[in-house]
């Protein structure tokens, strides 16, 4: 899947997410823990993070 | 059929003393509605009175609390009272409701294929979260009552005549309210959400979804 | 040599999912504990030494809390979403 299709994707569960759910950690980043939250505000913005962030959770089969 | 429910709790442990206070509801619900109950409680939980009881008596539905396996549950102390292979003809012609450990990936095939009804319980562990300050009052425990309460469900509706399927979709109906109730912004315990998450998919109805009390 | 890589790639993976965990439990509040059927009833800070070992109780919760992370993306908090289980 191509790191467009990964933002998309990303940005589609996101927008379903609870609100309550959103400041829920999903991921570990260079060694610190990332919320949902987080990880819009890099994946929105089309950060060097972001790439990580996607190729993680994809792995993860949280994407 | 008797209408006669059949009760297993002992209380020898943190869970099966929260599963006992638990079970006492619904006990008391069944009395007020005039049902028949057999309570082998505590010491009362093992498998010569379990399976003497259920032989004489015939109780019609079965409600077993208590540590399980794939293949088993336990009463005091974990001793056996039901395991596939052994003695699971002690349950033909009857309905069950297991709240243990896995005992619907095994033992609840195998009983139905020897006979019972219908085998509501869970083919994973159950889990629930509990206040360490609760334990001498289980039934005021807010946050075990999130987990209980849809089991208890299940058995509320069975004792309100409901057939085990519409008693199964009732429980999982409780379950998805609560975790509804932990998803908001305004909810403290969203922590909790995987773990009745994890009960809701795991819980089962196996056999005859038209059995009645 | 390739069945190392791959070795080492599924180990790295487990890895990142225990640390993942470990972090998701701190949050745990601390005077709850968890009843995990028979294996017993465990604090927070017990939970996470389990998942540390790599031990039956710490792979189960492990197991428990990436299923959920997985079915985030189905929706299963919505009525029409909803997620159940029956033979």
């Amino acid at each position: 899947m191509s790191m467009e299709t990964a933002k998309e994707k990303f940005l589609k569960v996101y927008a379903n997410l609870p609100l309550g759910i959103r400041e829920e950690i999903i991921l570990i980043l260079e060694g610190k823990p990332i919320t949902w939250n987080v990880a819009y505000l890099e994946v929105n913005n089309n950060t060097k993070n972001s790439q990580e962030i996607l190729r993680k959770l994809e792995e993860l089969k949280i994407l | 059929m008797s209408g006669t429910l059949l009760v297993t709790r002992p209380k020898y442990d943190d869970t099966t003393h929260y599963l006992f206070y638990w079970a006492q509801e619904i006990i008391n619900l069944a009395r007020e509605k005039g049902i028949k109950v057999l309570d082998l409680d505590i010491e009362r939980a093992n498998k010569n009175e379990f399976e003497s009881m259920v032989a004489k008596m015939r109780p019609s539905f079965i409600f077993l609390n208590g540590h399980g396996d794939a293949d088993r549950i336990t009463g005091v102390d974990d001793e056996t009272l039901i395991q596939a292979g052994k003695n699971e003809e002690v349950i033909k012609n009857k309905s069950v409701y297991a709240l243990s450990c896995s005992s619907a990936k095994e033992l609840g095939p195998a009983s139905i294929d020897a006979g019972a009804n219908a085998y509501l319980g869970y083919n994973d562990v159950f889990i629930f979260s509990y206040e360490s300050d609760k334990l001498s009052k289980p039934l005021n425990d807010k946050t075990a009552e999130l987990f209980l309460g849809p089991s208890n469900q299940l058995m509320v509706s069975i004792l309100k005549g409901h057939t085990a399927k519409e008693s199964y979709d009732r429980s999982q109906k409780c379950f998805l309210q609560n975790i509804q109730k932990l998803v908001t912004s305004e909810s403290s315990d969203a922590s909790l959400i995987p773990y009745l998450l994890w009960d809701k998919m795991h819980q089962v109805c196996l056999g005859n979804k038209n059995a009645v009390l | 040599m390739n069945q190392d890589k791959e070795k080492d790639k599924i180990e790295n993976r487990e890895k990142e999912k225990r640390e993942l965990v470990i972090a998701r439990l701190k949050i745990l509040p601390s005077d709850k504990k968890l009843s995990v059927g028979s294996s017993g009833d465990f604090t927070r800070d017990e939970l996470i030494e389990h998942v540390e070992k790599k031990d039956e109780i710490g792979k189960k919760i492990v197991e428990v809390q990436m299923e959920y992370l997985r079915l985030l993306k189905e929706g299963f908090f919505y009525e029409r979403n909803a997620i159940g289980h029956e033979a």
